[in-house]
């Protein structure tokens, strides 16, 4: 008979404990990812476990999360499901393709709980494989105007879940830096943030704010002007070339990517090719009749623009009418 | 049906010393000003407006023969001449959403809506122009933002409001309100945004109605009411729709046909609210339904109501709790709307604290 010390003993169970729950995760990951094929969305006890499961990685991630080549870099996807699946079908499924989404991944479209899920579920089972960083749609405030809230309203009868999903928003990285040299950020630069390691120290875990340096790198867009401008958007900056070779002098790159705004040909280079505008939802709001984009990085110097285009109507299924409250 | 709603309004009962109008301002400076909103008169008032012309227009056609003003007929012809600015103001190309020559477009209206209301107004209402130009202003979308939204929508119906409060528009306009000029309108946003592309003003796609309006279907629902030939399952078939002399005769219709021009993808996608309710089975409940939600997704949202101005005509006071004599809004009877203002009194020092709201402005992609 084997004698175990009280320490050892609990050492032991905590550790089949943790063995047991991995596996009952992978179970259930697995699972998850035959329903999700289909263009569902999971129970309300399955969303919040997955929740808990991406939570455990998130914090384990850096606000600027390290990742080496070969990459794909993805923009905004809002919602539109089945145009992510023809993401997928273009830049290849993970594992065997490594992506970084550049937030935006909710709102505009109508199945945003189910594409979330999705990349959700990819990332419990591919943890390494996907980044998943946040954009200004990533918010409370932002969800509550441009669909996602009333989405989970509609989809599950109650908030739990909308505030289970924001409270993930809130550990999603800010960028990504490939190989050192290449940084991805849903919008753009801050006045207020000169170096990466300036990024590092920020309070990551909160809503994203009305102003300063955390919200200016959701916000910010790229523009045609010398150094700074008001933004129309109300937040964020439109920043020039000379800020962002400044920038990227100090930081030692190569090149910025960012997501933010829509681009009719889906992908957009500025500033002498050292940023570039990707933007991955074609046919936003069902009405602009652009194409989208993700960009492919073999190595950090030479990488390849993928182009796509909405699925067609006869692609998608059509769910069946329920009735909005109001009208009861 | 609205048989029961019961309308909240004060009988004008002190003597009627015109006041001095003024130029309206923004008021709901922040969340906590929603309450007073949603007790003030503009909003009681406003909330009447519509559900008498959402009564007065009840089965009626566009093209039913209605009762048209001399001031309507002008208001019209108004409408006509910011249709023809847009030729003077051609699209410039858009980059992201918006096209800057929609910043053109409205400088000529703000140059001219002055001397534009001079000539649509009889002139004992000239001096009310300071006050009532502004909502007019504010009803084609904003310039800075390029987009347009459910807001001003808003101000149009409360520029409405005030030209029925002065007496320029008479209740024997009701009809013509909505079924003309109304339409008219609509005609011109339409235009506006697809010439400039105006982003949508904070809207939530599929999850409300439409991108850019609601009144078209809140009174469009009205014209189906009671009347048979068409059912709420039909309105989203595009063999009813895409008939011209239907869509020109329902506001409802012709809606349903706009989205479908602008927007491609399937419709139980991009409209699914709208999809939905073609689900409801009689028009009277989908006319509930509608008014119900324009006070959840319009009226009562803080983003689209900071934005409203308020003045003498439009005013941020309190609404009287127990009005003195209790009307039924059975008919199309409205007559309180339709007066000059009496004396209102102005609250004392409201204290307003500008706190940062920009976010509420944010555009987003």
């Amino acid at each position: 008979m084997i004698l175990l010390s009280q320490v050892e003993y609990i050492g032991v169970c905590s550790r089949l404990l943790y063995v047991f729950s991995r596996m009952s995760n992978d179970g259930d990951v697995d699972k998850w990812l035959e329903l999700i094929k289909d263009c569902k969305y999971l129970p309300e006890t399955d969303l919040k476990k997955l929740c808990t499961i991406i939570s455990d990685i998130l914090f384990e991630e850096s606000n600027v999360q390290p990742v080496f080549s070969p990459v794909t870099i993805c923009g905004d996807v809002h919602g539109q499901y089945y145009d992510v699946q023809e993401l997928f079908k273009t830049g290849g499924y993970p594992p065997d393709t490594q992506y970084i989404f550049m937030g935006d991944f909710v709102d505009r479209g109508y199945y945003s709980l189910e594409t979330l899920t999705q990349l959700l579920v990819f990332k419990a089972k591919w943890p390494h494989r996907l980044t998943l960083l946040r954009g200004n749609h990533e918010s409370r405030q932002v969800t509550q105007v441009y669909g996602f809230y009333d989405e989970c309203m509609k989809k599950y009868g109650n908030a739990n879940l909308w505030r289970f999903c924001c409270r993930l928003f809130d550990l999603m990285p800010i960028g990504a830096l490939i190989d050192n040299t290449v940084l991805c950020i849903h919008g753009g630069l801050s006045p207020d943030i000169g170096t990466i390691d300036q990024m590092r120290t920020i309070e990551r875990d909160q809503e994203i704010p009305h102003r300063g340096g955390f919200c200016d790198l959701m916000w910010s867009d790229p523009d045609d002007i010398d150094w700074w401008a008001i933004s129309p958007r109300g937040a964020g900056w439109l920043f020039g070339e000379k800020p962002t070779n400044q920038f990227m002098h100090n930081n030692q790159l190569t090149l910025i990517c960012r997501a933010h705004q829509l681009v009719q040909e889906g992908i957009k280079f500025m500033f002498n090719e050292r940023l570039v505008t990707v933007w991955s939802a074609p046919n936003y709001c069902y009405r602009c009749g652009n194409i989208a984009s993700i960009l492919a990085f073999h190595t950090s110097t030479n990488y390849e623009t993928k182009l796509f285009s909405a699925v067609p109507d006869e692609k998608r299924q059509i769910p069946s009418k329920t009735t909005t409250p109001y009208f009861l | 049906m609205m048989t029961t709603t019961t309308a909240t309004l004060e009988q004008p009962t002190s003597t009627k010393l015109q006041q001095q109008p003024v130029k309206p301002e923004t008021k709901i400076k922040d969340v906590p000003y929603m309450k007073q909103w949603k007790e003030s008169k503009a909003y009681k008032e406003y909330t009447s407006f519509v559900l008498s012309l959402n009564q007065a227009i009840h089965g009626l056609k566009n093209s039913s023969p209605v009762s048209i003003s001399p001031t309507l007929t002008k208001l019209i012809e108004l409408i006509d001449k910011l249709d023809h600015f847009i030729d003077e103001c051609p699209p410039k190309g858009r980059s992201r959403f918006g096209d800057a020559a929609y910043r053109d477009w409205h400088t000529k209206l703000e140059q001219e809506c002055e001397n534009l209301l001079k000539q649509t107004l009889p002139e004992e209402y000239h001096s009310y122009i300071i006050e009532i130009g502004p909502y007019l202003l504010d009803s084609f979308g904003n310039s800075t933002r390029l987009d347009y939204g459910t807001g001003h929508e808003m101000a149009f119906g409360l520029f409405l409001l005030c030209l029925c409060k002065i007496e320029a528009l008479k209740e024997d306009d009701s009809k013509a309100i909505v079924l003309k000029l109304f339409n008219r309108y609509i005609e011109l946003c339409r235009k506006l945004q697809r010439t400039y592309y105006l982003e949508p003003a904070g809207s939530k796609g599929q999850w409300c109605l439409d991108d850019y309006q609601f009144l078209p279907f809140l009174w469009g629902s009205s014209q189906f009411t009671d009347q048979s030939n068409i059912e709420p399952k039909q309105a989203v078939d595009e063999r009813y729709y895409k008939n011209d002399h239907d869509a020109n005769d329902y506001l409802y219709l012709a809606a349903i046909k706009y989205i479908n021009e602008v927007k491609t993808g399937p419709f139980f996608e991009h409209s699914s609210t709208l999809y939905d309710i073609s689900n409801v089975a009689q028009w009277s409940k989908v006319n509930q339904g509608m008014l119900k939600m324009y006070h959840g997704e319009v009226l009562d949202k803080f983003p689209i109501a900071q934005h409203i101005l308020f003045g003498n005509l439009i005013s941020f006071d309190l609404a009287p709790k127990r009005p003195p004599q209790r009307q039924q809004l059975d008919s199309s009877r409205s007559d309180n709307l339709f007066k000059k203002p009496t004396d209102i009194n102005i609250p004392t020092a409201t204290v307003q604290r500008h706190i940062d709201s920009e976010n509420n402005n944010q555009h987003t992609d």
